[in-house]
């Protein structure tokens, strides 16, 4: 516990363990006022209309916040000094070798992926995705205002995809890896020579397929079948689901495979976690 | 649009909250200039302190300046008048010298003039005298004979007065207190009237009164100096804010900063802190002597040189006698106050002084800062720590972990004090500039003569490292010194001819240190029990004590954990120390090889071997009944060990057993060889076994594989194993080694600090520590480190010094001095090795150290320290400026006798002529005398001189204790032990006999060489009667008549 005490005592560590607190606040305070909009249904147009000028109202505000984050800015630096490191040796690299803060989650993806896949591919369809959600996102509501009940997908998809993904796994990132970028919990010394059984099977091997031929045609078959199912639930569902008619099938097909996308790499992790499973699909050129 | 009334953001007022917020703000700005001028420049404070220290050290020396001020010395006071009328005087007087000195001048021109007409006359009458050329030549002489008649003496006439109105005015101004006038006055008179003695004596009169008036005003400079100083330290000693009031633009307290560009750019600010680290005066230790006199009413009070003294750490010593703590008082801003009015005498005082730890001069600052100028080497180059750190944590960087560079050497990371654990590490960065040396004292103290090792730690560190052996496994990349030494263990390629009997070997093996205690072979097989190796069926094999059941095996493992295995898993069991010991005992030499070979048994035959062996010179290497060195192996048990053959053979010439050997023959005669292997062989004290019951099988092709296994060829020489790579790890970068590269087995923190230094010492005292399961250890114990932390430690301190960084070649000893500097070091550096190979100074004391010897005739024979020291070896002090080389060259090939009737002798070492020609270079070095070349002063003396010499010899009686060439000499004569004078000549350097024959006692002390012409207020006094009574010159006869004896 010691260990994990100075680990968050660390000059670099202070914006994420401000982040811990500063993120279940908003939530809090957006989930508060979602919840009022909901309950007296659409915004009023009391609400709507309830403004003031700028001059001094909001500039005086602006102002007390400025002092405010002076304030912290001022006793911060005071308080802490620069997290300066020593001078790179490429003969001495540091273990763990941790990139800065905000880039954590992708590093705790190259656990689970190859590198091309989660430092490549993944993070060039997060800002794909990004890029296209206002063309994707077709729904006029929610404008302005807070609200869960008129948006509940979109609402869904932010929450696991950020929260979850991206500030949970940074923050495993950053408290619980240690050397090696093994997992060690709270409670745990930071041992350099931690070993971990090195024990992960491919899928094919866990289901017993040896040949090599066989186990590529399966992994393919796995990872195919993953993707179809967004097409699949389409044609099943789109009959009865008005929320599929309106998006049509471009739309879908492309949010389907952002969100399948986004699911794989809970999925992967907990065949990791769970089955001890390396890789779905082995190709003699790549893996996934 | 609603009226802004209606609207509830406009009715809160902020001007509460902007009050609270501006405040915090403004104080949080005031905090932010406090961190910044205080909080962080803790140095600050510090340099203050040293400025109230510098006050009051300027205080109490000014003090001690104005009290012993002499009087003021008088203004000169001139009567004006006078002085005007006396140089008036001069003036005129000087006119007229000048006047006649024309006069004279312009006579000898028109006598020049005339000289030429002479001449020329003389050419055109062809060379003969005509009328012409005679009346030139009258009027010439009539020139010449006024010049040097009447014009010359008006000219002296002149001078005369001149000079006396000179010595008059410069009267005047003695008389008057003006020293400095007369005196140049002065030296005109005597310029132009040489002859007068007043002049003279007024000359040294004044030249007595202005020194005085001169020192006087010394004084009163350094008074005033001192004021000054003084002013300008007051104006800083107060306090920070009194400083800023007084003058607030004058910055006293710097960040002090050495960069160093040619040392990857370091920049090192230790000394901000360390303020005075450079600046003599604040030595922890005070020494003062003085005389004091008590009036008899008044208590006497003395001000020491430093005004913080430790009460109680003093020692004072009144007139030689230990003063009582009632006799005295001692404050601690050092006022001594002594309690007896009535005292008087000289007192002597020595303390430690109670500055602040940071603010100490640097210890030996005068040598040490002296040659590693500070603004070159800053601090972190020799002390390691983060040199540009500002702050005690992050300038001294205790952990790795934290900071960027190396820790700061010898601290402790507790408590950020120094350790005297680990203060001995301090040393460790010396050798990465002085590498490849065995000391760091080339640098001889100038009083005492005795070179001082500044890094006692380390020089003892690599001692230990060479002697031990461990570079026979362990390869260190960038340790230049193992490259100059063998292997330290002997050759073992016949060793089946040499050792009694396999049983022996297996001992020995198993357990060396139980045969002979003070060896320095370790021990491969610590454990209880004999180690067998087991090879299991499946390829695998483990080695281990076993013991048997009937179905399996047990094997304990040095670890202490026990395995089982049935039986039907094992392949076979080997034993390794038999299978070793076979594998060895099987390399004989036939030559040598002859069981068969007997020696007398009988008592009077061994006793005349024993004296021979504990006279001759072989105690000064092995021991025998606790006497003599324990540089080679005792012999009290040799009889179970050797055969006899090999034994006479080895004794009679080591060099045909072993051509490496540094064992060197003693020239024994037949019989005398006989005696000694009687009594050698005679020689079989029992030694406990440490053999015991073993299950495995011997096989001499398993031993081959273990001695490949363990690394024995490090040591020793081994038929087929002369291209083998170390065993051990190589060392190069071992001192860098972080805590967590460091493997630490299976011990606890509590049973081994785990850090660098706790791992390294365990491993040296117990190499076998960090063995686990899986980590197979094979580094045997070496009983010596295992029984003494601080021969472990030393090792340590080398160890510590194996960086992977190399320091800039210019900072390197060897490319930064000048070449014969290094020159002179290497040639030291490589006799000392050669005399420790020979070990030399078993026999001879050499740069004070060694000469054990004496102390074997002492104990053997019973004798007194001055006849035992005049029948030793001698003391080779000054060597190099006593002998010739050649002779000393051809001296160490091949001995003869100097001395007479003495029982020990200078071997022969059959020393390669490298090996020689080192030695003489080193006692050339040592005297700085030039090598090769050198002037040799040839004496050029009449037989007629020769023969007083010879007078003079005879008068001294030097034959009553010198011998002549081949004369006999019985044991305890008067004559035994002193050298036969006849090879003086081409041995002893004719200036240093002279040296020697003023004064025996500079050269040897305790020689018994007497003074012959002894000195007496400066002059030697001279043997009556001979060579006009002249000492220096009678010695030089005497010198010139012994060289006239060479041979």
């Amino acid at each position: 516990m010691d260990n994990f005490l100075l680990l968050i005592e660390k000059p670099d560590n202070v914006p994420i363990l401000a982040m811990l607190f500063l993120i279940p606040f908003f939530m809090w305070l957006a989930y508060k006022q979602a919840r009022q909009t909901d309950r007296t249904g659409v915004p009023s147009d009391a609400a709507l209309n309830d403004k003031v000028y700028v001059w001094p109202y909001l500039c005086r505000n602006e102002f007390v916040c400025a002092i405010i984050i002076m304030l912290i800015l001022a006793v911060w630096s005071i308080m802490i000094d620069a997290p300066l490191e020593e001078m790179s040796d490429p003969a001495k690299t540091p273990n763990p070798s941790k990139a800065p803060w905000y880039f954590l989650a992708l590093q705790e993806m190259l656990v689970y992926f190859d590198p091309w896949i989660a430092g490549v591919v993944l993070p060039g369809l997060i800002i794909v995705g990004l890029i296209a959600i206002p063309y994707i996102d077709i729904n006029p509501k929610g404008k302005g205002y807070y609200t869960i009940k008129e948006r509940p997908f979109a609402l869904a998809v932010f929450c696991f995809g950020f929260i979850i993904l991206w500030i949970v796994l940074m923050i495993v990132g950053t408290f619980l890896r240690g050397p090696g970028w093994n997992l060690f919990l709270p409670w745990e010394y930071w041992d350099p020579h931690k070993l971990v059984p090195l024990t992960n099977v491919n899928l094919s091997e866990f289901i017993g397929i040896q040949d090599d031929m066989t186990a590529n045609f399966f992994g393919f078959a796995v990872v195919a079948g993953y993707f179809a199912l967004g097409p699949i639930i389409y044609f099943w569902k789109s009959k009865s689901s008005n929320f599929l008619q309106e998006l049509g099938l471009v739309k879908y097909v492309i949010v389907s495979f952002l969100f399948l996308c986004m699911m794989a790499l809970p999925i992967k992790m907990i065949l990791r976690l769970a089955l001890n499973i390396k890789y779905v699909w082995v190709s003699p050129w790549f893996n996934i | 649009m609603k009226s802004k009334k209606e609207i509830p953001a406009e009715k809160k007022s902020y001007s509460v909250l902007f009050f609270i917020l501006s405040a915090l703000l403004g104080l949080v700005t005031l905090w932010g200039f406090w961190d910044e001028m205080i909080t962080r420049r803790p140095w600050k404070e510090i340099q203050q302190h040293f400025y109230q220290y510098e006050y009051e050290k300027t205080k109490t020396e000014l003090e001690n300046a104005q009290n012993n001020l002499p009087e003021k010395p008088a203004k000169p006071e001139i009567d004006e008048k006078t002085e005007k009328e006396l140089n008036k005087i001069v003036k005129v007087k000087k006119v007229i010298l000048d006047e006649a000195l024309q006069k004279r001048k312009f006579e000898q021109s028109k006598s020049d003039a005339i000289n030429y007409k002479y001449q020329h006359s003389l050419h055109l009458a062809h060379g003969k005298y005509t009328e012409e050329v005679n009346k030139w030549k009258e009027k010439l002489d009539e020139f010449e004979k006024r010049i040097e008649g009447e014009l010359t003496s008006a000219v002296l006439q002149a001078q005369k007065e001149y000079a006396d109105a000179n010595k008059s005015l410069a009267q005047f101004y003695q008389t008057s207190a003006d020293p400095t006038n007369a005196l140049s006055i002065y030296l005109i008179a005597q310029k132009n009237n040489p002859t007068d003695t007043e002049i003279d004596e007024g000359i040294t009169a004044t030249q007595q009164a202005l020194a005085t008036l001169q020192a006087t005003q010394k004084q009163f400079d350094t008074v005033d100096r001192l004021k000054e100083k003084l002013a300008d330290v007051g104006g800083i000693k107060r306090n920070f804010l009194g400083s800023l009031l007084e003058n607030p633009f004058r910055e006293t307290r710097t960040i002090v900063q050495y960069y160093l560009e040619e040392f990857d750019y370091t920049a090192d600010r230790c000394a901000t802190c360390h303020f005075s680290v450079d600046r003599s005066g604040y030595d922890t230790k005070g020494q003062e002597t003085f005389e004091i006199e008590g009036d008899g009413e008044n208590l006497v009070e003395h001000q020491l040189k430093h005004p913080k003294v430790k009460v109680g750490s003093e020692s004072i010593i009144i007139d030689g006698f230990d003063a009582e703590p009632d006799e005295y008082e001692l404050s601690e801003n050092g006022i001594l106050t002594f309690t007896d009015p009535d005292v008087f005498g000289e007192v002597e005082i020595t303390y430690e002084t109670d500055y602040r730890d940071v603010l100490q001069t640097h210890p030996e600052r005068d040598v040490l800062l002296a040659k590693h100028p500070v603004e070159k080497f800053g601090c972190t180059p020799c002390h390691g720590g983060q040199g540009h750190g500002l702050t005690a944590k992050s300038a001294h960087a205790l952990t790795h972990a934290e900071f960027w560079l190396t820790p700061v050497l010898g601290m402790n990371k507790d408590n950020g004090l120094t350790d005297p654990e680990k203060k001995g590490y301090m040393e460790s960065n010396c050798r990465r500039c002085h590498d490849g040396v065995m000391k760091l004292d080339y640098e001889v103290d100038t009083e005492t003569n005795i070179p001082v090792d500044y890094a006692p730690n380390l020089s003892k560190g690599m001692d230990l490292f060479e002697t031990l052996g461990c570079h026979g496994c362990h390869a260190v990349e960038g340790y230049s010194s193992l490259e100059k030494i063998d292997k330290v263990g002997p050759s073992l390629s016949k060793v089946g001819s040499k050792v009694d009997d396999v049983k022996w070997l297996e001992e020995w093996i198993k357990q060396p240190e139980a045969f002979l205690p003070e060896t320095t072979m370790p021990n491969f097989f610590p454990a209880e029990g004999m180690p067998q190796l087991v090879y299991f069926k499946n390829g695998g094999q483990r080695n281990g004590v076993v013991t048997e059941t009937d179905t399996s095996y047990i094997l304990k493992a040095d670890d202490g954990t026990s395995y089982t295995y049935a039986k039907d898993d094992v392949l076979r069991v080997v034993d390794e120390v038999k299978s070793i010991a076979k594998y060895l005992a099987d390399m004989t030499d036939q030559s040598f090889d002859d069981s068969q070979a007997t020696y007398s048994k009988s008592e009077s035959d061994i006793k005349a071997g024993e004296e021979t062996v504990k006279t001759v010179g072989c105690l000064s290497c092995h021991t025998v009944d606790g006497l003599g060195s324990d540089f080679a192996p005792a012999l009290d048990s040799v009889g179970n060990k050797v055969k006899p053959s090999y034994l006479r053979k080895w004794i009679e010439n080591p060099r045909e057993y072993d051509p490496n050997t540094s064992m060197p023959s003693l020239r024994l005669s037949e019989t005398e060889l006989d005696n000694v292997v009687a009594y050698l062989m005679s020689l079989q004290k029992d030694t406990p076994s440490p053999l015991s019951a073993s299950i495995g099988e011997v096989d001499a092709s398993e031993g081959e594989k273990l001695v490949r296994t363990y690394g024995c060829f490090g040591c020793h020489d081994i038929p087929g194993f002369e291209n083998e790579s170390k065993v051990g790890a190589d060392l190069g970068e071992f001192g860098a080694k972080l805590y967590d590269e460091l493997d630490f087995g299976d011990t606890l923190e509590e049973d081994v600090d785990h850090s660098w230094h706790g791992w390294t010492i365990g491993k040296l005292t117990n190499p076998r520590r960090y063995q686990t399961r899986r980590i197979v250890s094979r580094m045997p114990v070496f009983h010596n480190l295992k029984n003494s932390v601080e021969d472990a430690k030393a090792i340590a301190v080398l160890l510590k010094s194996f960086q992977p960084q190399q320091y800039p070649l210019n900072y390197i000893y060897e490319h930064a001095v000048e070449s014969h500097r290094v020159e002179k070091q290497n040639q030291i550096d490589a006799g000392r090795r050669v005399v420790k190979k020979y070990n030399c100074s078993g026999c001879h004391e050499i740069e004070g150290e060694g000469g054990d010897y004496r102390n074997v005739i002492i104990a053997h024979e019973g004798l007194d320290q001055i006849t035992a020291k005049q029948l030793a070896p001698p003391t080779l002090q000054a060597e190099g400026a006593r002998v010739y080389p050649d002779w000393l060259f051809n001296f160490l090939k091949a001995p003869t006798d100097i001395r007479y009737g003495l029982k020990v002798r200078m071997p022969t070492f059959d020393m390669s002529d490298e090996d020689a020609t080192t030695l003489v270079k080193y006692f050339s070095a040592l005297d700085d005398e030039p090598f090769p070349y050198e002037t040799i002063e040839q004496p050029m003396s009449t037989r007629a001189e020769l023969n007083v010499g010879r007078q003079i010899f005879n008068e001294l009686k030097c034959d009553s204790c010198h011998p002549s060439q081949g004369e006999v000499i019985p044991a305890g004569s008067d004559k035994a032990g002193r050298p036969d004078l006849s090879l003086a000549k081409e041995r002893l350097k004719a200036d240093w006999l002279i040296d020697w024959m003023k004064d025996p006692q500079s050269f040897q002390k305790g020689t018994a060489m007497p003074q012959a012409w002894p000195l007496v207020g400066g002059q030697h006094m001279a043997v009556q009667g001979y060579a006009d009574d002249d000492a220096e010159k009678q010695i030089r006869l005497v010198r010139d008549y012994l060289i006239s004896l060479g041979r």
